[in-house]
């Protein structure tokens, strides 16, 4: 026989179920017994064999009812997130939510100066900053008005901040893209099955049920649901801007471009760009009996795309250095996320013997270059940052740094502390200017900080300090002296291997919480890293590089010597590009120039 | 397995088996699993596909060759991956159950060092195919990137005729059998007889060419294994005239008992045309796709635009310049 508690809490999650699955549009009758023992808390599994199918539907008919029951199951996943922060309920909006289920604790102190539509929100004791929780169900019209609200009280301070609960990520994305040029944008995002994921990973008990639900009675059927990496597109990206970066003649680049599509990219994931314009509809160079007379040896010199880490994204609405003023609290971070990135940097190096690299050289503002991503397995940082780490270490070689940078941006996003490492032939490819009359300045979001003041740029350490980390936590190492003032403090830099001020640093400061290290470089620059952090006990992640053709996973071109590939062999378009360094099989990789 | 309807001016006929579309991966570009439904277009190019060629699959796993396992050439790339698969027990077990979700005919590549082994192979594939998943097989008898005793398999008529007979041997009824030719010999006729002989009922051309490249900055070979196969538009006149040759002077072929698939340095439709032209059933598509995913889906559509507007379909375009 079913108790009565079980009846309630199976009606709970009966209820949450019909609000996702069913929404306002389809009768819940659907909803039948053999979906349900897979949504059930085991507890609960057996007791019920009493209910017929038809009581199940009459449990869930009443639509507004599932919709609050929804409410609080959302907002009890996030109390229990946010505590471990030592984030509290501050105020709650009871006329929402579904009274006595779930659990979720109800708020004193109301405070009648904030927006009434807000359902719940959520800030640190004695914190200033706060989250204003909202579902994405609710009236768009007061959604828009209390985000303006919240904007404009904030007033770019980033104190206070909204954030909008969707049915699912494609729905998220749906109104992310909407929401970048409405009042939204710059509010935060949050889809139900990742906050779901989220707290399985941390409340099994809780959230046992609902993970379930979406594994095995959703999936097979059509479902608002997303895979959880995105599919790889392919796009057409618009170039915004060509940097030199450097003295006049430093072989690095940076170039920004435009491309949505690849808003979903996760930080370590890679895109291949062709390395000019394209021709033909074929994708192959049209024969040009023009180009063909005039310059036999350049007209048909590159074929295949080129492989790039990204360097930084931007999000509209969101100035350049939000971070530095925005303290989220660590846990819930991993699935807030702010309106859709559109706009990318990509930094690289024209390689002397690179026909791909020297080609780019020639790429113009308003170009369109054919790409494809998001590429490689995306890592996942929320597993990561559960792991109560004390601080994660970057270790970047030359380009290798790169995509590092845009790992920061996203570990700050969570208030990850980051310690970073640069190293760099000469200093003077460090620095670099912009002038009026030949970048446009409005869109450079390190120019805006620095061209007013006539200051030069440097770039890794502008854009790290614009992700919010410290000076003193930013190190360079350097083969080639040069003017270093202003840039990093005395004790930060020194002339000789980045491995060699690594272990110098390590010594200096020792660690009592987990330290995790990501390094990007050349192999023997990494191997002399894992040597460092085998010892000292610091889990390293590698981020390898390597000559590619498809990017797809199916050429086998780019492969790494591993000991967990099959074949003794991983991928790093596809197992990659992250591998952690013990599965590396360092005395077989080979060091030969991409 | 094929559930599309295959009534357009595209559709083709291998043997018993009918084509969607005259578009083929080409063996080695395509993988052996379902990566293609990673990719956003993934249903489009599936519907693009008028069959999927796996890449070479062996008896045993092998981890290929060493890096640096490719190189771009002006036109042209070079690579010499070394036949890298995880052998045909995972193949059957993980890979191919995965492909039946393309919904395709399927057509597994297959590869070995001995004649026998072609034998042990194929029975090892039409055993494991409980699914019946397995549409065709290729016969790989000219990879340049593997030894076999130093001399390269598919020169010899005679060794590719004893190859062919030990894959064909065990094959179901209604698989069929393709046998993958080299480019690099003096008369590809020649061995190609030699396949017909063996029991082929198809003919795949051309394989890579085989090729170097050398780093003048480092004073060294590009590739770890110093040689390569060139593949790209560079070596697609070689291909035409490869299966422009093997239609002319192959009574099988020129009858349609024997289809030829073109492959070799297509990446526009015209360039498929081009080859059906010469003698060609159906084409296979490998570089180009590295350089654009949608280079199936451009085919497709070019071919049909072409076919509309010279109310024409691609089997009446097959050989057809051999008619002037």
């Amino acid at each position: 026989m079913i108790s009565p508690t079980q009846t309630a809490e199976l009606d709970c999650y009966l209820r949450v179920m019909a609000h996702v699955f069913g929404g306002d549009t389809t009768h819940p009758e659907s909803i039948t017994w053999d979906t349900v023992p897979d949504i059930m808390p085991a507890r609960l599994r057996d007791a019920c064999g009493d209910f017929a199918d038809g009581d199940i539907g009459d449990v869930c008919a009443d639509s507004d009812r599932n919709r609050r029951t929804y409410y609080s199951f959302c907002l009890a996943l996030i109390e229990q997130i946010l505590k471990q922060d030592g984030w509290r309920l501050s105020r709650i909006d009871n006329t929402r939510i579904e009274p006595g289920t779930f659990g979720l604790s109800s708020a004193k102190g109301m405070d009648r100066s904030q927006p009434d539509t807000a359902v719940a929100v959520f800030g640190p004791p004695g914190g200033r900053q706060r989250l204003f929780f909202f579902f994405s169900d609710q009236d768009p019209t007061i959604l828009a008005d209390a985000a303006i609200k919240i904007n404009e009280n904030d007033n770019d301070r980033f104190e206070d901040l909204a954030v909008m609960i969707t049915l699912s990520t494609r729905d998220m994305q749906a109104r992310r893209e909407a929401s970048r040029s409405t009042a939204w944008k710059r509010g935060l995002f949050m889809a139900f099955d990742q906050l779901c994921e989220r707290s399985a990973e941390t409340y099994p008990d809780l959230c046992l049920p609902i993970e379930n639900m979406f594994r095995d009675s959703v999936l097979s059927k059509p479902a608002p649901v997303e895979p959880a990496r995105d599919k790889i597109a392919s796009f057409r990206a618009r170039i915004l801007d060509h940097i030199v970066v450097g003295d006049k003649d430093s072989p690095y680049r940076k170039l920004r471009f435009e491309a949505p599509e690849l808003a979903g990219i996760v930080p370590l994931q890679f895109i291949m760009s062709a390395t000019r314009p394209r021709a033909s509809a074929g994708g192959v160079r049209e024969f040009s009996w023009q180009a063909f007379k005039t310059s036999f040896r350049d007209a048909p010199a590159t074929y295949l795309k080129r492989p790039f880490g990204i360097h930084r994204a931007f999000h509209k609405g969101f100035p350049a250095d939000y971070l530095t003023r925005l303290r989220l609290p660590r846990h819930v971070a991993t699935i807030l996320h702010p309106v859709r990135p559109d706009t990318f940097e990509v930094f690289f190096k024209v390689l002397p013997t690179g026909k791909g690299t020297r080609e780019m050289q020639d790429l113009k503002k308003d170009m369109m270059i054919d790409m494809i991503g998001p590429l490689g397995q995306p890592f996942k940082l929320a597993k990561l940052i559960d792991q109560d780490i004390g601080e994660v270490h970057v270790i970047g070689g030359g380009v290798g740094m790169a995509p590092l940078v845009y790992l920061v941006q996203a570990l700050r996003f969570c208030s990850v502390p980051v310690k970073a490492f640069i190293g760099i032939e000469s200093l003077d490819h460090l620095r670099y200017r912009l002038r009026h009359e030949q970048h446009d300045l409005e869109d450079e979001p390190l120019a805006r900080i620095h061209a007013a003041e006539g200051k030069d740029i440097h770039i890794y350490v502008d854009d790290l300090l614009q992700t919010g980390v410290e000076r003193n936590n930013i190190y360079v190492s350097y083969d080639k002296t040069g003017d270093i003032r202003d840039i990093v403090p005395p004790a930060n830099h020194m002339q000789g291997p980045i491995s060699d001020l690594y272990r110098r640093s390590l010594t200096r400061h020792p660690f009592d919480k987990p330290v995790v290290a990501f390094t990007c470089g050349p192999p023997p620059m990494m191997q002399a890293i894992h040597e460092i952090t085998r010892h000292v006990g610091i889990r390293l992640y590698v981020l390898m590089e390597k000559r590619m053709a498809c990017g797809i996973g199916v050429c086998l071109s780019c492969v790494c010597r591993t000991t967990s590939g099959r074949s003794g062999y991983s991928r790093v378009c596809k197992e990659g590009p992250v591998f952690d360094a013990n599965e590396i099989i360092w005395h077989e990789q080979e060091n030969s120039p991409l | 397995m094929n559930k599309k309807t295959v009534r357009s001016e595209l559709a083709v006929k291998l043997k018993q088996v009918s084509l969607a579309t005259p578009l083929l991966t080409a063996s080695g570009t395509s993988g052996t699993s379902d990566e293609i439904n990673d990719l956003e277009n993934s249903p489009q190019i599936i519907d693009a596909l008028g069959a999927f060629v796996t890449k070479g699959v062996t008896l045993e796993a092998r981890s290929g060759n060493r890096e640096m396992r490719v190189v771009e050439t002006r036109t042209g790339l070079l690579n010499s991956i070394g036949l890298q698969n995880s052998g045909a027990a995972v193949f059957v077990r993980e890979e191919l159950p995965r492909l039946a979700n393309y919904n395709l005919p399927i057509i597994v590549n297959i590869s070995a060092g001995q004649v026998d082994e072609f034998g042990r192979l194929s029975e090892f594939l039409m055993e494991h195919d409980h699914d019946e998943a397995i549409a065709g097989i290729e016969i790989n008898v000219s990879c340049p990137n593997i030894c076999a005793g130093g001399v390269a398999f598919g020169v010899d008529p005679r060794t590719v005729e004893k190859a062919v007979r030990a894959a064909c041997q065990p094959l179901r009824r209604d698989v069929f059998s393709l046998t993958k030719m080299t480019p690099n010999v003096t008369d590809i006729s020649e061995p190609a007889k030699g396949a017909i002989a063996g029991g082929t009922d198809g003919l795949s051309m051309i394989n890579t060419l085989r090729g170097m490249a050398i780093n003048v900055h480092t004073g060294s070979y590009y590739l770890g294994n110093k040689t390569g196969g060139l593949s790209g538009p560079a070596i697609k006149p070689v291909g035409i005239q490869m299966v422009h040759e093997c239609y002319r002077t192959i009574p099988e072929c020129r009858r349609g008992t024997v289809p030829i698939i073109g492959i070799g340095g297509i990446a526009t439709w015209e360039d498929a045309l081009e080859y059906i032209m010469a003698g060609a059933t159906a084409v296979g598509i490998g570089t180009a796709w590295f350089v654009n995913p949608n280079v199936f889906v451009e085919i497709k559509t070019g071919l049909e635009t072409y076919c509309r507007k010279h109310s024409t379909t691609i089997t009446q375009k097959i050989g057809s310049v051999h008619e002037i």
